[in-house]
């Protein structure tokens, strides 16, 4: 038998040592891949890239036409779209991959403006985006799929040339609507009006100026301005997730999931505008463990998850936690980009098969995003 | 054996092959999780479910746990060598 005294010691030594492993292990464990994500580990980005061209040709064989539910519309059509951004800032990164990766973004980028992708959108406002584009309906889902067809573009130098001039008019229409409206923002659907949308529409305008040389700024000007003056709570430094367009009253609390994604778009057009809303994401971020987290809704609101944030879990969600790892990326945030990827590969669960890499739990819009998020920088305006 | 050190034992057996079953049978099942219409397979999504509930249990759980059984027997065994 042990004398009493030290008996007494046993127990706090093993406490201490337990709560060290719950401290340490567990975020080394899911954090083993994060550094070699924040330096661009070239496999690692081969072997996502792969993932989805493989998803891409099986998306061909097994597509069976337009979905009637609209959040699956949208799904699908930013599977493709984000698949083309990841793939283009592949490009813009090596540029000796792009004979690889173009092709594969300009196809993704093209299937993402494909009717059936934006069906959902024609049967919301009960008319093609693409057959309307004299008339004011704002439509601005389809930026998500204009903004691809730019990157697409900037890097694949054999797009095709008919498909080019849709883009053309398509963002002739969107800078003419941008700029005509008081607010900054123009309609996704009937009567919604999302800034998180409207920054992918300023994104889609800013990257059509850079692969076609067109002047945009006045419009991304009138963009950043309204974005400061309407959209963005400056208590929290979240955008407002849903706004009347016509006089910008609000409809909806400042959010993070529709903060972190307007910020990666914002990257494409502005980026001391970038930069505030990635420093608005990191006000809003928690920590446990060595695991971070994105807030869902700003202090003083509260809310349930819906199909933009996903899950939302004692207060942060997996949509704007997973979106804030680009910021963190891009503008070189090494602990930020850290506690965000741990809690990514906690509940995403990276798979390696042979040459190719996935995110087990996120399926191909998961990956798609993981794609474009976790190589993001490149598309970044200087 | 202490017969504690066998309930143990057991149990950590268990939950590190529940985890590798639930961990393969989703890693070869996950590309059906969303199919291509954009719905969410039930089974796969099980699996998953599984694997991340016995991934927290494991990480967060389990792990510190036989640090505790393992860091209070060594230091027991030191204590009673000094004694």
């Amino acid at each position: 038998m042990l004398p009493k005294i030290r008996q007494r010691w046993l127990r706090p030594i093993g406490l201490l040592a337990s709560l060290m492993t719950l401290y340490l292990v567990p975020s080394w464990y899911c954090g083993r891949d994060a550094q070699a994500w924040f330096n661009g580990d070239p496999g690692l980005q081969r072997a996502l890239a792969e993932e989805q061209i493989h998803f891409e040709e099986k998306d061909d064989r097994h597509r069976v036409g337009p979905t009637q539910n609209r959040f699956s519309g949208e799904w699908a059509l930013v599977t493709h779209q984000m698949t083309a951004l990841g793939l283009a800032q592949l490009c813009l990164a090596h540029p000796d991959w792009s004979a690889r990766y173009a092709p594969w973004a300009t196809r993704a980028a093209l299937k993402s403006m494909s009717p059936e992708m934006r069906d959902f959108g024609t049967r919301a406002w009960n008319e093609d985006a693409l057959s309307s584009l004299a008339g004011s309906h704002g439509h601005a889902y389809l930026a998500y799929a204009a903004l691809a067809i730019g990157m697409a573009r900037l890097v694949d130098s054999a797009f095709p040339v008919r498909e080019g001039r849709q883009h053309d008019a398509l963002i002739a229409a969107y800078e003419r609507r941008l700029l005509a409206s008081p607010t900054g923002l123009i309609e996704t659907y009937p009567g919604e009006a999302y800034p998180t949308d409207v920054a992918a529409v300023a994104a889609a305008i800013a990257v059509h100026g850079r692969a076609t040389k067109a002047d945009h700024r006045k419009v991304l000007d009138h963009w950043v301005r309204q974005v400061r003056r309407v959209q963005l709570d400056p208590q929290s430094g979240l955008i407002i997730q849903r706004l009347s367009a016509k006089d910008g009253k609000r409809h909806d609390a400042p959010r993070g999931s529709g903060t972190g994604l307007a910020a990666y778009f914002a990257g494409f057009v502005d980026r001391p505008l970038f930069v505030q809303l990635a420093d608005g994401l990191w006000q809003n971020e928690t920590a446990l463990l060595r695991f971070g987290a994105i807030r869902e809704y700003a202090k003083g609101y509260s809310g349930d998850g819906d199909t933009d944030s996903g899950l939302v879990l004692f207060g942060v969600s997996v949509a704007a936690t997973g979106f804030a790892l680009a910021p963190s990326h891009a503008l070189r945030r090494l602990h930020e980009f850290e506690l965000l990827y741990r809690t990514t590969e906690l509940f995403g669960i990276r798979i390696q098969q042979d040459a190719r890499t996935r995110f087990a739990t996120g399926g191909p819009i998961g990956n798609a995003l993981m794609l474009a998020l976790l190589t993001s920088g490149p598309e970044v305006v200087e | 054996m202490n017969p504690d050190w066998k309930k143990r034992a057991l149990f950590v057996v268990t939950v590190c092959v529940a985890y590798a079953l639930f961990g393969w049978g989703f890693a070869s099942q996950s590309e059906g999780l969303i199919t291509p219409e954009m719905s969410v397979s039930p089974w796969p999504l099980a699996l998953g479910i599984g694997t991340i509930l016995f991934r927290l249990v494991g990480l967060f759980w389990l792990l510190p746990q036989c640090t505790y059984w393992f860091v209070r027997g060594v230091a027991a065994r030191i204590m009673k060598g000094d004694g």
